[in-house]
């Protein structure tokens, strides 16, 4: 489970590079993250990743039942159909789309690895 | 061809005819130039015509990213502009950091080339291959803040911005091109920008690059990174105080100029980076950059609350702080804040305002000529409203937006006073005190500058250092330093990190990232940083560069320092350019021999550009 703490990021989306190269394997960009800096400039925005909330609205929004929790949330590709129900649903903006295939992608932990929390220089994410 | 670091395409506007065209990268221009400033150099020394007005159609720019540029690379977003520059009428490059570069690359672009002029405002737009110009009357006369802001807002947040402020737009030789709080500061290429009417650049990209060899390439990304965490520099001081971490350096060491370059000390204590350091929120990194030397700063009372910046750098607090005899750092960081706003370039600004306070005590300027304002030594309100008349071009601020080298032609007696190089204002650092960096501000190829070469680190900060005044060995570190150098501003690296970082853990970055035979060991590196400097100098020589601008202003070799550590010192930087020519094999006027370039495979090149 990450923990954030918003006043610590520094804005240099190395945990972003990061997710994706972890789950695209080999691609260098930022664009298919599941964790995700918001914008807000000239600020710097919120992190928005998947907390691992008690309440698990995504799991409970999707209406094909291709989401599920096994210490972090599964998706079911087969049952997915990509309407984004889940990532309306979130309150955390924890769940985010596939730019290219369409598919929710949301926190799985990296197998507990937690890639993301490694890449960040700044100590802006951490296990909670 | 399938390409590995590079995104792999060029994208050409031409804003006199509205085309847009998408062309395959040249593979042999990326192994003998790398990318970013040399890309800028070899499609510049090939394209532009000879002598024509930066601020003409004629003129291009190339905004470039390196082959490292959007990787997971460290400290790795940087993005190159490169055109002909008003303030000098020769070459002109900037760097700068931020998210513009790696958004381009993940468009699908190492390279855009902005050619013609556009009769009306437009703002160019690219989402992936969707490219087009658009109108932008409605943000035409706004500054870059309010610009940026309101452009975020209409396409999204995750779109980056390039813009020019009303300094640019008005075509003043100060004007900086500024992307979200980075800026390409120094030479005027906001005005180059504005006089192709072109107030804007959005972007915004959905792919991603790949690597030649991305487990290898992992791994030197690590190790790179562990480099930089470890380091005392990138690991420690700079994330604490940003570039101001050299304050208490300079000033222990006397190569902190005052006064317009006339003393090296002010009465009382200096500004040190703790003070600075008290203003600061926190910290904003670069895109993939964990140095964060980047700080926001915020002003929270007195006469300047509710001032912001992101800064102010060490330049600045020199520019707007010392050179104008003023210690009062709200004040610095709204003047930094204004100059962001109008698109200015804050240390040419901060250099020309010191030079007017410099007139205004030895009488050569009045109230009459100032409209008003009270140019004495720190009268920081006389200040912060030149930098608002310089920024709107209102009345003698129409003139003080020249740049130095103008004023000092008529303002009279005051030729000679001014600070600058080949008509680039100087930065904060006294060539009296570092002979090395004389050297380097009189072979600078853009004028006075320290980002082609800051030899102080060899001087005062290595183990075993040359010594700010012995002249042995420092031509070698000056042209090393620029080889280099031009490399790092090809590569898409930060010239930060590679203060840190060894050829011998950069060259694998750009060899497994790329995969280029050309581009795979330290030496054909390096070799390319001489080859894109030689062919910057043939640029220069072809735009009327002659062997006698190769140096500074006069009174650092007949005015000695007049206190501080390096008191009684001068610098008489003409054997230093005779000895750097010899080094560099070009001959006594300071042209490349046919020898070196038949080495660096530009013989060909220069021969054709002379028919």
């Amino acid at each position: 489970m990450i923990k954030t703490r918003k006043t610590e990021c520094t804005n240099c989306r190395l945990c972003m590079l990061a997710c994706t190269a972890a789950h695209e394997s080999g691609l260098h960009s930022s664009k298919f993250s599941r964790i995700h800096i918001e914008d807000a400039w000239p600020e710097i925005g919120a992190i928005h990743v998947c907390v691992s909330c008690a309440k698990q609205f995504c799991v409970e929004a999707c209406p094909e039942k291709a989401l599920s929790w096994d210490g972090h949330v599964v998706l079911d590709k087969d049952k997915c159909t990509r309407c984004g129900v889940c990532s309306e649903a979130c309150p955390f903006g924890g769940v985010r789309k596939h730019p290219v295939s369409g598919y929710p992608l949301v926190c799985d932990t990296c197998n507990g690895r937690y890639l993301c929390i490694k890449a960040c220089p700044a100590g802006a994410i951490s296990r909670r | 061809m399938e390409w590995s670091g590079y995104a792999g395409k060029v994208l050409e506007v031409d804003l006199t005819s509205g085309s847009i065209t998408i062309n395959e990268l040249d593979r042999d221009m990326a192994e003998q130039f790398v990318g970013g400033k040399g890309f800028g150099a070899s499609i510049l020394y090939d394209r532009l015509p000879a002598g024509c007005d930066p601020l003409s159609p004629e003129n291009m720019i190339v905004l470039a990213t390196g082959p490292l540029t959007g990787t997971s690379v460290a400290a790795s977003g940087r993005l190159e502009l490169c055109t002909k520059g008003p303030a000098t009428n020769l070459w002109l490059d900037c760097n700068a950091g931020g998210s513009f570069g790696p958004e381009l690359k993940y468009a699908g672009y190492d390279v855009l080339i902005i050619t013609g002029a556009a009769s009306e405002p437009v703002m160019l737009v690219i989402e992936d291959d969707d490219v087009r110009l658009v109108s932008a009357d409605e943000y035409w006369g706004q500054d870059t803040l309010e610009t940026s802001r309101r452009l975020k807002a209409e396409f999204g947040g995750d779109y980056r911005v390039t813009c020019i402020g009303q300094a640019g737009e008005l075509l003043s030789p100060l004007a900086s091109v500024q992307t979200e709080y980075r800026s390409f500061g120094r030479g005027g290429a906001g005005a180059v920008m504005g006089s192709k009417k072109l107030k804007a650049i959005v972007v915004n990209g959905s792919g991603g690059l790949r690597a030649a060899d991305s487990a290898k390439l992992d791994m030197m990304i690590r190790e790179a990174a562990n480099e930089l965490a470890n380091s005392p520099d990138t690991g420690s001081a700079r994330p604490e105080f940003g570039t101001n971490v050299l304050l208490s350096l300079m000033e222990y060491t006397g190569i902190h100029p005052n006064k317009n370059f006339q003393q090296s000390t002010l009465e009382g204590e200096p500004v040190t980076e703790l003070e600075v350091s008290r203003y600061f929120d926190r910290s904003r990194a670069c895109f993939a950059c964990p140095i964060r030397c980047s700080k926001i700063a915020r002003v929270k009372e007195g006469r300047f609350k509710g001032a912001f910046t992101e800064g102010p750098e060490y330049e600045t607090v020199w520019a707007f702080g010392g050179h104008c005899a003023n210690k009062d750092i709200p004040t610095i960081i709204e003047a930094e804040h204004v100059c962001d706003a109008y698109g200015l370039d804050a240390v040419s600004v901060g250099n020309v305002i010191g030079f007017l306070m410099d007139c205004w005590e030895r009488g050569f300027i009045t109230a009459e000529d100032t409209a008003g304002l009270e140019f004495t030594w720190g009268n920081v309100e006389a200040m912060i409203e030149a930098v608002h008349l310089m920024g709107k071009r209102e009345g003698p601020g129409m003139d003080w937006s020249m740049g130095v080298r103008y004023l000092e032609g008529i303002i009279p007696g005051a030729a000679g006073l001014g600070g600058h190089v080949k008509g680039l204002e100087l930065p904060a650092y006294d060539p009296r005190a570092s002979k090395a960096m004389a050297l380097a501000y009189a072979t600078s190829d853009r004028g006075g500058c320290h980002l082609r070469s800051w030899p102080i680190s060899e001087e005062v900060m290595v183990q075993n250092p040359l010594g700010q005044h012995t002249l042995e060995f420092k031509p070698e570190v000056v042209k090393g330093q620029q080889d280099f150098y031009s490399l790092i501003n090809s590569s898409g690296l930060c010239l930060f990190a590679a203060f840190v970082l060894t050829m011998e853990q950069i060259a694998p970055l750009m060899e497994y990232a790329t995969g280029l035979p050309g581009l795979d060991s330290a030496d054909k590196l390096i070799a390319a940083g001489e080859r894109i400097n030689t062919l910057v100098r043939l640029f220069n020589l072809r735009e009327g560069l002659t062997a006698d601008q190769d140096t500074i202003p006069d009174r650092f070799r007949t005015d000695p320092l007049p206190d501080g550590p390096c008191k009684g010192e001068t610098v008489d930087v003409a054997q230093l350019v005779s000895a750097y020519y010899c080094l560099r094999e070009w001959d006594s006027e300071g042209r490349p021999t046919e020898e070196l370039l038949n080495k660096l495979g530009l013989a060909e090149r220069s021969a054709a550009s002379q028919q």
